[in-house]
């Protein structure tokens, strides 16, 4: 049998020399929720907010550490890192974490890929060593990341989370698609961007998402400030 | 290509893949195969007349609209369908193309977009993924081990490769 042999030889040796630099399938995922969080970031800047960083000490960072999985927002297993959100004097402080537990109307806690939160209730959970409550978040972003195409239990779970976060606005997010999951997603009027990845239209439609969870936040405080 | 030569590359991607401590891009793929590949067809109700002990009745039979037919179809039903081998190795070559050329634009858009910023207090400087507690998990590479001159010449190395491959798949 005649196959390629020599294009599959020369692929060998190029895998073999590091060609794919990611050695899970959680740190294609932790790209993927690095990317969204980035996304978050630039759009609350686009609203005229301004951003800082700081780390689980309250202390400003110009170099983040995001976590591996996901975990308690008062972890001080290391100097993880938070987005600090300001729109204006008179409106609250936001939060922006990467992969945090939220505790959600049942009272079951959730991983949250990337949340954005009221900045009170996150410094409240740090005091005490607890999970912020799903009221006090603004955005939920589901970021999923396949190299294939999307499974089906990928959006029964976000469907569940939707349900338990109540009033947060929840995105559903891959950088790939599936018929099905498209299908449910919309069964279930759940907000979904498939096919996010840079460049791709997409990404104009998910900050747009991220936009009016901004904008809803700072109207409730302060009709004034332009976003 | 024929069958026997899709099969070949198959088996040789997996092994290669295996050989090279990939085995989570096999997972994933293999994850995807086995819940195979979502299609919708269109039915028709049809009515059949059928001969029983009590004469004649009338039965109701569906039989498939056969895509590009002029008929409309009544219903449309979802179902799956095995991979054929095309599409397996398609597959593969895919999920490799996404893992080598994807994921390192993820991680430079993110840095971009952190770093451009009119705030000189808020320029990030670095990113990093680490393991909380009671978690083994190792994060993506750094982002400047990802800019090694090296490593860039591997990554569009191997993308050109996946793309010959892909061609002669599809041929």
């Amino acid at each position: 049998v005649t196959v390629p042999g020599d294009l599959l030889n020369e692929l060998r040796t190029l895998l073999r020399a590091g060609a794919v630099s990611y050695t899970s399938a959680s740190a294609a995922s932790d790209a993927y929720e690095g990317f969204l969080f980035s996304l978050v970031i630039a759009t609350a800047r686009d609203c005229n907010a301004a951003v800082h960083y700081e780390n689980v000490r309250g202390v400003r960072v110009n170099d983040l550490i995001f976590r591996t999985s996901p975990g308690r927002l008062y972890s001080t297993a290391q100097d993880y890192t938070h987005a600090i959100i300001q729109f204006g004097p008179r409106t609250p402080l936001l939060e922006a974490h990467v992969g945090v537990m939220v505790q959600g109307n049942s009272g079951v806690r959730h991983e949250c890929d990337v949340v954005v939160l009221d900045s009170d209730e996150a410094r409240t959970c740090r005091q005490v060593g607890a999970s912020p409550r799903s009221r006090k978040c603004i955005l939920a972003i589901e970021c999923k990341y396949y190299l294939t195409s999307l499974p089906l239990g990928a959006a029964r779970g976000f469907a569940g989370l939707k349900d338990d976060l109540g009033q947060t606005r929840v995105i559903f997010s891959a950088n790939t698609t599936s018929d099905r999951v498209k299908k449910y997603l919309a069964h279930h009027r759940l907000t979904q961007e498939l096919q996010a990845v840079p460049g791709s239209a997409e990404i104009v439609h998910l900050r747009s998402h991220i936009r009016e969870a901004f904008k809803a936040h700072v109207s409730r405080h302060d009709p004034s400030f332009t976003i | 290509m024929e069958e026997q030569q899709l099969i070949a590359i198959e088996e040789e991607l997996r092994a290669i893949l295996v050989s090279v401590g990939l085995q989570w891009i096999l997972e994933s793929v293999d994850d995807a195969i086995a819940s195979g590949l979502s299609i919708e067809k269109g039915i028709a109700i049809r009515q059949r007349r059928r001969w029983t002990r009590s004469g004649y009745e009338n039965e109701e039979v569906a039989e498939i609209v056969e895509p590009g037919s002029r008929e409309r179809p009544q219903r449309i039903v979802a179902t799956d369908e095995p991979f054929n081998r095309q599409q397996r190795v398609s597959f593969l070559l895919s999920a490799l193309r996404r893992a080598i050329g994807e994921l390192p634009v993820l991680q430079e858009e993110t840095f971009k977009s952190l770093h451009e910023t009119d705030e000189p207090d808020a320029t990030v400087r670095s990113i990093r993924f680490l393991p909380d507690e009671n978690s083994a998990l190792s994060g993506p590479p750094a982002l400047s081990d990802l800019q090694e001159p090296r490593a860039i010449e591997l990554r569009a190395g191997a993308l050109r490769l996946l793309e010959v491959l892909a061609q002669e798949v599809n041929r």
